[in-house]
């Protein structure tokens, strides 16, 4: 691994029984939730009445709420509370650079958030092709549930960078911050709120138009996390240099 | 303007009827009548009926319309079939003209459709005396809609269970009512036409019975096979029959009670007898409706499901590997198993080398893993193939006949890729497309489309795509050859038309025939059995999506079309759209065909 943080947080919280554990208990429960609610029509009966199985949206928010909650655990390096690296010990006993901390932490998310979104896509791949939901559609679902999760780990990021400790209360938090992100956002975005939109997205016959606005938003979203996430680092280290100066 | 509309509105007069009597069946196809009377000048426009079907997850509305041409001093009626769903809000139907909306109501659904079939019963008499204390009809509703109000396309019964009719008023029914009731039969309905008024033969040569007087009877001896208790009536009529072995059920003293005929998945029945008068507290009719409610086609153990009529489903069925692939549990059970002892298994492999150096390596190998078997499973799920096999379903809608002897029947038709709900399906205001191609139109100004379809994309993944089919069957005469060797049908074209794909259809088998060129003459022998249109899977299907509805038994049929192909391939091409084919039918009863 060339990069120093990427290779502690894969050793220290990826590669790690209990995570092993946790991972192999949120397929359990999804893949029990799919037996649970597996339609008991064809499709042709759904189509004919358009209505759709309920299972597509137990299994999606069932894996979006895990997916979310691991990635936040994650990104405030708390999960199964082990302890790690604090930011202060990077840069107090190692000649890291601003750069390298934020890419080693960005690298982790990403390959992390690759990683949860793999390990859950077939379960979603099989309940939704039995409840009425086209290829397509099933792809815009899951670039946006990916962007949702990568905004849920740069928010973690900056949280952390801003308060530098793993503690419970700082996930408590982030939660916070998004259930009233999701509360405003309806007042920002009337159409394009998150919400409806993975509903809307099930049923959408123009994709291209329907994704345009969340794809933008997300994407300014994460650029701006990541500037601030840089600039809070950024700051802290210049404070401890001046301490030690 | 305002005072133009105001002038408008106060000379038309309009009403809807919805259901049977306002008794309708939730999720289902359900007719709606509209009744216009204008007693003021001309005027045209379109009728529109507008429904909401929102539930919290799905955004659901319709709109149905209609192009109305008005003339000074008519009156006009407008059929419509429109699914009502059970979050279905109240119906509204307006009348807009180019410039504004003329008149709009609400058709309020003041109580929710019924869960389950229901019983239509059709008779001269005010007050039919169903049987309240037979447990199957004491469960059920039951609608007497009047003649006039029955509706003319077979979907729109797909919510009754039984058609209980007198045999007078089942020969006042209009050919186009005749039709959507035989269709519903053949889709799986139960038809019981009582008799026992008239000694004439039925109009319709469809009851599994021909009569051929009527007799006056002492009905204690005949009645007492059916169920041995004293008939209050010293007599009763009694059609005499004329019933070929295989149809009799219940037979007295020489004299045929009950007979039954097959009919597609349905049945026919005629009692020989009149249930309403004398026999009204006669507790063998209880016994009789037993008969009929054993013949309903019973349904599954689902409570909410319906009849496996219902349109989409039928052209779902027609084909193999259709639609979506549906997958069944102990597919997905060994999918689950697979992702699941794939990811253990390689985490586990990289928990025990966590402290090598190929780190790297192994987290690499994971994340290929883990995107192969997605992969491999969203190419299953939603390969080329399934996506290729494209489902048909018609709207079924048939507009109507005009009042010459030709009669022209218009059938909308989607083919669309086999991924699509059903609420993605828009249906427009704009009719102009349709009316495009009907060229006879100048023959019957009633003669118009009911249901438009637009928005309709083709060049994406998710296309619905439609075209309209015609069906005409006096452009063609059938008739049997006599004196050949083996049984042969001339077929004469009659049209200016290039035929082409023609087959005959006899007992459920197949016979090729040859193209005809216009004014020329086919024999066709029924002698060797053929593929059907193996190479042609379009128009095989749009074949076989009117042949499905009709009643083929014992009939000779000839089918042909008469445009150019249409080639699967064509599915990714926006021309396609502006294709339609257009199809000949003509029959021949078996009373007039001699093997």
């Amino acid at each position: 691994m060339s990069n120093p943080l990427f290779e502690e947080q894969i050793k220290s919280g990826f590669i790690y029984l209990p995570m092993i554990r946790l991972h192999m208990a949120g397929l359990t429960i999804i893949t029990f939730l799919v037996f649970l609610f597996y339609p008991s029509q064809s499709i042709s009966y759904y189509l004919a009445r358009s209505v759709k199985p309920e299972m597509f949206n137990i299994a999606l928010y069932t894996v979006l709420a895990f997916i979310s909650y691991l990635t936040v655990k994650t990104t405030v390096f708390s999960i199964q509370n082990v302890i790690v690296i604090s930011i202060k010990d990077w840069f107090l006993y190692t000649k890291i650079s601003v750069g390298t901390y934020l890419w080693g932490r960005i690298s982790y998310g990403l390959f992390y958030t690759t990683f949860l979104i793999l390990l859950f896509l077939p379960v979603i791949l099989v309940s939704a092709s039995v409840s009425a939901v086209g290829p397509a559609n099933i792809l815009a679902i899951i670039l946006m549930i990916y962007l949702f999760i990568l905004i849920l780990f740069f928010l973690g990021l900056l949280f952390y960078t801003f308060f530098r400790k793993q503690h419970w209360v700082l996930t408590l938090l982030i939660w916070v911050v998004v259930i009233l992100i999701l509360i405003i956002s309806p007042y920002i975005f009337p159409l394009n709120h998150p919400t409806v939109l993975l509903s809307r997205l099930q049923v959408s016959t123009d994709l291209s138009s329907d994704l345009m606005i969340p794809l933008k938003v997300s994407l300014i979203s994460i650029t701006a996390l990541i500037f601030s996430s840089w600039l809070s680092i950024f700051l802290y280290k210049r404070s401890l240099n001046v301490k030690k100066g | 303007m305002l005072v133009h509309i105001f002038l408008y509105a106060a000379s038309l007069d309009h009403n809807a009827i919805l259901g049977f009597n306002g008794v309708y069946k939730e999720n289902s196809w359900t007719p709606v009548i509209i009744r216009i009377s204008n007693n003021g000048q001309a005027m045209s426009g379109n009728l529109v009926i507008e429904t909401e079907n929102s539930s919290t997850a799905i955004e659901q509305k319709r709109r149905y319309t209609k192009p109305v041409d008005l003339p000074e001093n008519s009156y006009k009626e407008f059929f419509y079939v429109i699914p009502i769903g059970h979050h279905n809000k109240d119906l509204k139907y307006y009348f807009e003209t180019n410039e504004s909306i003329v008149f709009e109501k609400i058709i309020p659904l003041k109580q929710r459709g019924l869960r389950r079939n229901f019983i239509l019963g059709i008779s001269p008499y005010p007050d039919l005396g169903f049987l309240n204390d037979h447990k199957e009809i004491g469960n059920r509703s039951i609608s007497y809609p009047h003649i006039d109000n029955l509706p003319h396309n077979s979907s729109a019964y797909d919510s009754v269970d039984i058609i209980s009719i007198h045999r007078e008023m089942m020969d006042k029914l209009s050919f186009l009512q005749f039709r959507a009731i035989s269709g519903w039969v053949s889709r799986g309905g139960i038809l019981v036409v009582w008799g026992g008024k008239s000694p004439s033969p039925s109009k319709w040569n469809y009851l599994p019975s021909e009569i051929t007087g009527l007799k006056q009877i002492e009905p204690d001896q005949i009645l007492s096979e059916i169920e041995d208790v004293k008939v209050p009536a010293d007599s009763i009529l009694l059609n005499l029959l004329r019933t070929p072995e295989k149809n009799r059920l219940v037979r007295s003293g020489g004299l045929d009670l009950i007979s039954v005929r097959p009919s597609g998945k349905g049945s026919i029945f005629f009692i020989s007898f009149d249930y309403s008068e004398a026999l009204r507290n006669w507790p063998g009719l209880n016994r009789i409706w037993d008969i009929f409610f054993s013949a309903i086609q019973k349904d599954d153990q689902f409570p909410i499901k319906m009849k496996e009529d219902f349109l989409l489903e039928n052209y779902i069925a027609m084909f193999d590997n259709s639609g979506f692939t549906y997958l069944e549990r102990t597919n997905v059970a060994l999918i689950l198993f697979l992702s699941a002892s794939a990811s253990i298994s390689i985490l586990i492999f990289i928990y025990f080398r966590r402290k090598s150096k190929y780190l790297k390596i192994f987290t690499m190998s994971l994340m290929f893993f883990l995107l192969l078997l997605p992969f491999l499973i969203f190419i299953n799920l939603f390969n080329k193939k399934f996506r290729n096999d494209s489902y048909v379903l018609s709207s079924d809608i048939i507009y109507q006949t005009n009042n010459s002897d030709e009669s022209i029947h218009y059938k909308d038709i989607f083919i669309g890729s086999s991924h699509k709900t059903r609420s993605d399906i828009i249906l427009g205001d704009d009719s102009l497309s349709i009316l495009k191609q009907d060229k006879i139109e100048d023959l019957s100004i009633e003669m118009r489309p009911e249901i438009v379809l637009q928005n309709i994309e083709m060049d994406r993944w998710s296309s619905q795509i439609y075209r309209l089919e015609r069906i005409i069957d006096s452009l063609i005469t059938i008739k049997q050859m006599p004196g050949e060797f083996i049984p042969s049908v001339e077929i004469i074209n009659k049209s200016d038309h290039y035929i082409h794909d023609t087959f005959l259809l006899y007992k459920g088998k197949k016979y090729l025939g040859e193209n005809i060129m216009p004014g020329d003459r086919f024999i066709g022998h029924i002698s060797e059995e053929s593929d059907f249109y193996s190479n042609n899977p379009l128009l095989e299907t749009t074949a076989r999506l009117y042949l499905d509805l009709m009643d083929l038994e014992n009939t000779v049929l000839f089918c042909g079309f008469i445009s150019d192909e249409i080639s699967p391939l064509e599915f990714s091409n926006k021309g396609w759209k502006k294709k339609s084919v257009q199809m000949l039918i003509s029959t021949l009863h078996s009373g007039d065909f001699n093997e």
